[in-house]
């Protein structure tokens, strides 16, 4: 299978070992990631809030990109550049004036018939659970593990189109297909304050927080994460977090993909899993997982 | 064109569709004022000649409303008027009646709302058809 | 036109007078009134202009408004409309002919559909007044929901206080009978003379007999969520939801007959001896098997189990082990020496004959023998068993298990005597000069078919049931080296694992079918192969080749199909593709046929194949006197039908000697679905299927000792727990056995009655709303998520926690409760846009109730809007707030949740323009009213209509709240819409009222708009005869012309508008009257 793949500015630089993941998992899996040459910032995000035709433009500038692959589907790990790489395709599709705008700004035309998907979604959706389930090598056999989908990958339904936004599922079965214990809580899409990190630091200590010490209560091994704002969020805190309880938390925070492809027998080093505030490894190693 | 009308006669049953269509006006549902009601006791009731005659008295639309099957207050008088409904489909093509002028359909007491969209709409549809002309007027004016 | 007038508001009595005058003065002879909807004022003006001394049927009445001025928006175009309607009108007046609608007499009786508090309100005032009430209630007591409830409000009356008395008046009323557990079927008939069917599922115990002592409950061995404590506790299947309910007396709750008891031919309750022997009773369930089945051993270790694949718990994990815990039971009584014959009647003066002593015979012989009859087997070989004995290898059955069943059955007074051939050693006749009035025939099928082809005498090839008799009885049979054995079914592998065990080399089985066509069980063929047999499928044999007579191989044509497309036995082969197996022995076990010989001097009906042909019910042959059964009548069966057939024949050989013939037919219990439903999975235990140990494959076929050892005692009873108890009461009779009084009589069937009234009340009351309808409150999820509903159980005295607050999760008492308003009410997105009008004062009741119980706890309130309209409400509410210092934040909640194992109540607090979080101890969802689950079986049964919710609709929302548009039937509380108590008794009364107006008028006019036929025109073409609903259409085959009878006709007019020359028309909506209106209209 050959897909374009975007990876977004994130996955570029703080969230490389997601990056380095998913190559890993799509190698396995059989499937071809072509990086979509030259691409951009999607506009996601300051750009979304300042100016909207200059985030749609952004986008636009990318599926046009991708378009010219003449590859019909792409996939976008980042939960934002997923959202807004299909909200400006669909957008464009509604408004013919929007369109026409757009088009002259990039200097390019847009066709807008591309299959955008969230890298959760591709693979449980076009993948499939019994292919992914026949490349498991080393289950993640005892690993006790808390699914955070974040909110941005399954809200609002109508924009996603992907898994219950109040109860997902999609995550919950990748990770016992890979042999893990998946622990059930009330959090899974519940925000962890996203961008605000910069601007509004206690807020996010707050969210961010009572996830952690709820994963933490119901014996969490490690917090799995779809969405790399939701990984720094979680990763970065914990020391504050304790600070205010009087306790320590040591709990990683590990991308899923970097789980599956433990599982599918690649080297912990080759995966990233090193690039992490809250050390995953030591608790991998003493599972006897890596 | 542009001025025509369509007069449309409406049978409806006492116990479903004509207490929907008062329950539309207590309700005050707007209906534009084309349909012409006559009251019937069962949409069984409604002889297949009623449906010619009126469209031989100058009809431009008929339809018939009734109960869903199996609330029928006479059980299943509904259904009799179904069975009717497509041997007097091909009747009327004969007369030259197009398929879109006579409608049958099923409206309970509690869907007033229903009752003045479904009135509406097929108003609007007879308009476009235009004035129902009998084959014999029809050549004698010429038309196709 | 004589007059026309226009006055502002006709139907008020000035505007009547004007009307009357006009007649009189004028003379008019019609009138058209163009006003309203005739489905509102017909009748006033038909008085009206009755009372001007002109027949109302004169009168017609033109709709200007609902259907015109009401709904136009263009005053012009509904000018038009208008006028064209009333000269439609005024245009069919003209045909109007004067009609006299008969009188019919009322029937003084009234049915209340419903025993909650506005059913008995209407009960209770038609019964005073002297009439007869029926009262059909759904559950097994009636007080609805009010029997749910702790308190009321806004007087916090204790809810069972007030209730208690009237349920009470109820049951002793000598004017009302209550009929429980009960539901209308369907009715016929008009006002004043209805037919109602109702039917009544059983209680099982006789109300005039249970003293309510409740030691039936103490030994029910099953445990099911009990519906009356909303799931919060259990009950037992026999039991009473609160001692003080009415009828005062227990009741047993059945669904029907479980599919496993429905799936086995011989009946046997198999969820009874499964929960028995779960509970540790061996001994009674054995008892309760021997019932329809006398051999638990043997059966326990071949019978073929259709129970096991209907086993609903197949749908969970793995089926019961049905079969196996038999087999534990049987052996448990031998191993212990529990064996005691069943209570047996007194010994008759009557012999009965059993030919074949195999399991038909045996078990004839066993239930003959219970019933008194002296029996005699006569047995042609000189063993007993029959086929268990002669065809079913030792190591599946030991011979000693046979022996103990047979010696049981020895014990009991029946003889037995071998050697003896019917037909031959003995005769019909014989047994009838030796006075034996009645035989049953069971001699089974014991020749084996022969496949005439080339070298089927050659030595060495023998029939497979031959082979196995001739190994049962100890007599020669050469087995070489290389077998072949001829046959796909459980014969044919039967056959090859005893020649394997008598030391064959090599067995090879061929068989015509594929892998999966085979009919021998999966299980036998899976062993087979285990036990070194080799498969060879899809082959046909074609001929033996010999030399000196004696068999050397035998040889094959590939069979390309078995079945053809209508599934029936043809095989067809490629003749070109040949295979050959060598071998010195040959068994041909390709069926089983009839010792037809022996019957050819009975004069008895034979079928195709020398089955006898015997009655489905009675097993008579067509000779009187003689009964037949098994195998021989069935062709080749199973175990369990010979023995089912056994007892079925003994049964009727006793009503044929004791009654003459055939006395009644019992009536089958309903079975339940088939499907598992949610209920049952959430009564799975988590024990998986225990697996009967077996010897492995090299030690097995060394001998015939069985291959299977047995469950022990902790396996059955671990396996007699995997039941889901689909029936819920399983019948075990261990409440039967314990009941003083005698009062339970667990073969009570259903019953319809068919009863006569004038008046209905319909009163079925409301249902609530399914909070699992929003998966982010948690309900379903956490135990401490609990309705209005179940909040008021745990508060009331006989509820779960006998009347104190806890959580449900770990039984401590709640600090902090949270109540969220409107669950399922106001909500378009839930389809429920409608307000539910009682919950704002539950919650504040709930609250003040719980304020009380602990006056240091907090009781939150997320509300929407409060609706406190009744009396006394609004100070309640104040009193909530102000005294109970109850918090309440208008918002709406978003999210129930979990946060470090506490819950959270996540809400908006509007006022203040913020979310707000608050911890719960409880949280207590303040669900919607809804209508009854079942208001569309309702409703068609009783011809209402509902409105889009599904609560009935009432004749004018205004004015007629108790009414219905169909004459006679009226409507009371819930039912009609959410409402609270006092209402609901009020319009319990109001309903009272219709019918008690009905009865005390005595009359009613029947309509006189039915159908005429005018003879002259009738073609007798019958169209319309069979088109009636109502059956009012005979046909006179001496006049050839239909005859209508107008006290059965309805008036719908589906006869009037079929008959193709139009001699039927409809009383005043003849066809001449409906042309002359679209004229008129269309003028």
């Amino acid at each position: 299978m050959r897909v374009s793949y975007y990876p977004g500015c994130s996955l570029e630089g703080t969230a490389k070992s997601y990056d380095i993941s998913v190559r890993h998992v799509c190698r396995s899996l059989d499937i071809q990631l072509e990086e979509v040459p030259t691409w951009a910032c999607c506009g996601s995000s300051p750009a979304l809030k300042m100016n909207r035709l200059l985030s749609t433009a952004l986008s636009a500038h990318n599926l046009a990109l991708a378009e010219r692959q003449n590859l019909s589907d792409v996939v976008a790990p980042c939960p934002f550049c997923f959202r807004r790489l299909k909200s400006a395709q669909e957008e464009m599709a509604r408004d013919p004036a929007l369109r026409q705008k757009v088009e002259q700004t990039i200097e390019s035309q847009v066709n807008g018939n591309l299959t955008i998907h969230n890298l959760l979604g591709f693979l449980t959706e076009r993948v499939g659970m019994k292919a992914i389930g026949e490349k498991i090598r080393k289950p993640l056999t005892g690993l006790k593990l808390i699914p955070y989908y974040g909110c941005y990958v399954v809200k609002p339904p109508s924009v996603t189109c992907f898994d219950d936004p109040a109860n997902p599922t999609s995550l919950d079965e990748i990770l016992r297909a890979a042999g893990g214990e998946v622990l059930d809580w009330d959090f899974k899409s519940e925000c962890c304050g996203a961008g605000l990190s910069l601007s509004k630091p206690e807020k996010v200590c707050e969210l961010t927080g009572r996830l952690v010490r709820d994963a933490a209560w119901r014996g969490a091994d490690a917090i799995v994460v779809v969405c790399q704002l939701c990984q720094a969020n979680l990763d970065l805190r914990q020391r504050e977090i304790g600070l205010t309880d009087k306790k320590e938390y040591q709990l990683p925070v590990i991308y899923f993909t970097e789980l599956l492809g433990l599982a599918f027998g690649c080297a912990s080093e080759q995966l990233g899993l090193d690039r992490h505030f809250v050390d995953p490894l030591a608790v991998l190693k003493r599972k006897g997982l890596a | 064109m542009t001025d025509f009308e369509p007069r449309i006669i409406a049978f409806l049953c006492n116990w479903c569709s004509y207490v929907a269509a008062d329950a539309a006006g207590v309700g005050r549902f707007a209906q534009q004022a084309n349909v012409r009601v006559i009251r019937v006791f069962c949409s069984g009731m409604v002889d297949p000649s009623y449906v010619i005659k009126a469209f031989a008295s100058g009809a431009d639309g008929v339809m018939v409303a009734g109960c869903h099957p199996g609330d029928c207050h006479y059980l299943a008088g509904n259904i009799k008027a179904l069975r009717r409904s497509f041997l007097l489909r091909n009747l009327l093509s004969e007369l030259g009646v197009e398929k879109k002028r006579f409608r049958l359909a099923w409206i309970a007491a509690s869907e007033s709302p229903l009752y003045a969209q479904f009135v509406n709409e097929f108003v609007d549809e007879v308009r476009e058809l235009g004035p129902y002309l009998p084959p014999k007027t029809k050549a004698a004016k010429g038309v196709a | 036109m004589a007059v026309s007038r226009h006055y502002k508001y006709m139907c008020s009595e000035p505007g009547q007078k004007l009307i009357r005058d006009d007649i009189a003065e004028l003379g008019l002879d019609h009138v058209v009134e163009a006003s309203c909807s005739p489905k509102m004022h017909e009748p006033t003006f038909r008085n009206a202009v009755s009372a001007a001394g002109m027949n109302p049927y004169l009168f017609e009445m033109v709709n200007i408004r609902e259907h015109c001025s009401w709904v136009s928006e263009d005053p012009e175009a509904a000018t038009r409309k208008a006028k064209d309607l009333i000269r439609g009108g005024i245009a069919r007046a003209v045909h109007h002919e004067p009609l006299k609608g008969s009188k019919k007499s009322v029937n003084p009786k009234a049915m209340i559909v419903g025993g909650g508090i506005a059913g008995i309100t209407a009960a209770l005032k038609i019964a005073n007044a002297g009439y007869q009430v029926y009262m059909v209630e759904r559950e097994e007591i009636i007080g609805g929901k009010m029997a749910q409830f702790d308190k009321t409000f806004p007087t916090l009356d204790c809810s069972g206080c007030i209730l208690t008395p009237k349920t009470s008046e109820v049951g002793r009323h000598p004017n009302i009978q209550v009929l429980t557990k009960s539901q209308v079927m369907d009715l016929t008939g008009f006002v004043g003379n209805f037919k109602v069917r109702v039917l009544q599922k059983p209680r099982y115990v006789r109300t005039d007999k249970c003293t309510g002592c409740g030691d039936c409950q103490q030994v029910c061995p099953i445990d099911i969520p009990s519906p009356f404590e909303l799931g919060m506790t259990t009950r037992h299947p026999i039991s009473r939801p609160f001692p003080q309910a009415i009828p005062n007396t227990y009741s047993i709750l059945r669904e029907g007959m479980p599919p496993c008891q429905a799936a086995c031919p011989a009946g046997v309750n198999v969820q009874g001896y499964m929960t028995l022997t779960g509970a540790g009773k061996f001994v009674e369930a054995l008892a309760l098997i021997r019932e329809r089945m006398p051999f638990a051993s043997i059966c326990g270790r071949i019978c073929v189990r259709p129970c096991e694949s209907s086993c609903k718990r197949g749908q969970v994990d793995a089926p019961t082990a049905i079969c196996h815990t038999k087999r534990f039971l049987g052996d448990y009584e031998k191993e212990h020496s529990l064996y005691s014959n069943p209570p047996m009647k007194e010994l008759r003066d009557k012999k009965v004959a059993v030919i074949g002593a195999g399991p038909g015979g045996l078990s004839a012989a066993y239930y003959l023998a219970i019933e008194g009859y002296q029996v005699t087997v006569f047995e042609k070989l000189p063993v007993i068993g029959g086929m268990l004995n002669v065809g079913i290898p030792d190591y599946r059955l030991p011979r000693q298990i046979i022996d103990e069943e047979v010696e049981n059955i020895r014990s009991m007074n029946v003889a037995f005597r071998t050697g003896v051939t019917f037909g031959k050693d003995i005769t019909i006749d014989d047994l009838e000069d030796q006075g034996y009035q009645a035989v049953f025939l069971s001699i089974g099928l014991h020749v084996s078919r022969r496949l005439g082809i080339d070298g089927e005498s050659l030595d060495g090839v023998v029939g497979g049931i031959d082979m196995l008799r001739m190994v049962a009885l100890k007599e020669d049979v050469k087995v070489g080296q290389n077998v072949v054995v001829i046959g796909g079914g459980n014969v044919a592998i039967d056959v090859a694992r005893t020649a394997v065990r008598l030391g064959a080399a090599r067995v090879d089985l061929v068989c015509l079918e594929a892998r999966d066509e085979m009919p021998a069980w999966e299980r036998e063929t899976h062993e087979a192969i285990e036990e070194g047999v080799a498969i060879h499928n899809s082959l046909g044999p074609k001929e033996f080749v010999g030399q000196d007579g004696k068999v050397q191989g035998a040889v094959f044509k590939r069979c390309t199909s078995v079945f053809d497309e209508n599934g029936a036995f043809r095989p067809t082969y490629d003749e070109n593709e040949l295979t050959e197996l060598a071998c010195d022995t040959a068994f041909v076990a390709i069926g089983q046929a009839s010792e037809s010989n022996l019957l050819s001097n009975l004069g008895i009906e034979l079928a195709p194949g020398g089955r006898i042909v015997t009655d489905a019910e009675t097993l008579a042959t067509t000779r009187p006197g003689l009964f037949a059964g098994g195998d021989c009548t069935l062709g080749p069966a199973t175990f369990v039908q010979a023995v089912a057939q056994g007892r079925q024949a003994a049964l009727a050989i006793h009503n044929f000697l004791e009654f003459g013939g055939l006395r009644e037919v019992e009536s089958k219990e309903r079975p339940i679905d088939k499907q598992l439903n949610e209920a049952e999975r959430l009564r799975a235990k988590p024990i998986a299927r225990n697996e009967m140990p077996e010897l492995p494959p090299e030690t097995r076929t060394k001998s015939f000792d069985p291959i299977e050892s047995g469950f022990t005692e902790d396996m059955a009873r671990s396996e007699g727990q995997r039941c889901l108890s689909c029936g819920l009461c399983c019948q075990c009779g261990e409440c039967v056995r314990k009941c003083g009084p005698q009062a339970i009589n667990l073969n009570e069937r259903e019953r319809i009655h068919e009863l006569e009234v004038g008046a209905i009340v319909v009163a079925t009351g409301v249902d609530v709303f399914d909070a699992s309808k929003y998966p982010e409150y948690g309900y379903g999820k956490y135990p401490d998520v609990i309705t209005n509903l179940q909040f008021e159980r745990l508060c009331n005295a006989s509820g779960p926690t006998g009347g104190k607050i806890l959580r449900p999760s770990d039984g401590k008492v709640p600090q902090n409760v949270v109540f969220v308003q409107c669950v399922g009410s106001r909500d378009r997105a839930k389809g429920n846009e409608y307000c539910s009008k009682v919950c704002c004062m539950i919650s504040a009741k709930q609250l003040s109730i719980f304020k009380h119980h602990n006056p240091h706890g907090q009781a939150y309130v997320f509300y929407i809007d409060n609706r406190a309209g009744g009396k006394g409400y609004e100070e309640f509410l104040r009193r909530a707030i102000e005294h109970e210092h109850a918090q309440y934040i208008r918002g709406r909640v978003a999210k129930v949740f979990q946060d470090q194992g506490r819950l959270v109540v996540r809400g908006e607090n509007s006022l203040a323009g913020a979310p707000v979080e608050i911890e719960a101890d409880l949280v207590v969802l303040a669900t919607g009213l809804t209508p009854q689950k079942d208001h569309a079986s309702i409703a068609r049964a009783l011809n209402l209509s509902t409105d889009k919710y599904g609560f009935f609709m009432e004749l004018h929302p205004k004015l007629g709240p108790a009414e219905t548009s169909l004459a006679g039937i009226y409507l009371a509380g819930g039912a009609q819409g959410p409402k609270d108590i006092p209402e609901s008794v009020a319009q319990g009364g109001a309903a009272a009222a219709e019918a008690l107006t009905l009865f005390s008028v005595g009359q009613v006019e029947i309509d006189p708009t039915v159908a005429r036929l005018d003879e002259r025109l009738c073609t007798g073409c019958k169209t319309c005869a069979g088109l009636c609903a109502y059956n009012a259409i005979s046909f006179n085959e001496q006049q050839k012309v239909a005859s209508i009878n107008d006290a059965l006709c309805q008036g719908c007019g589906t006869c009037a508008a079929a008959c193709p020359v139009a001699a039927i028309g409809v009383k005043h909506y003849t066809p001449d009257q409906i042309f002359a209106q679209i004229e008129g209209i269309l003028a």
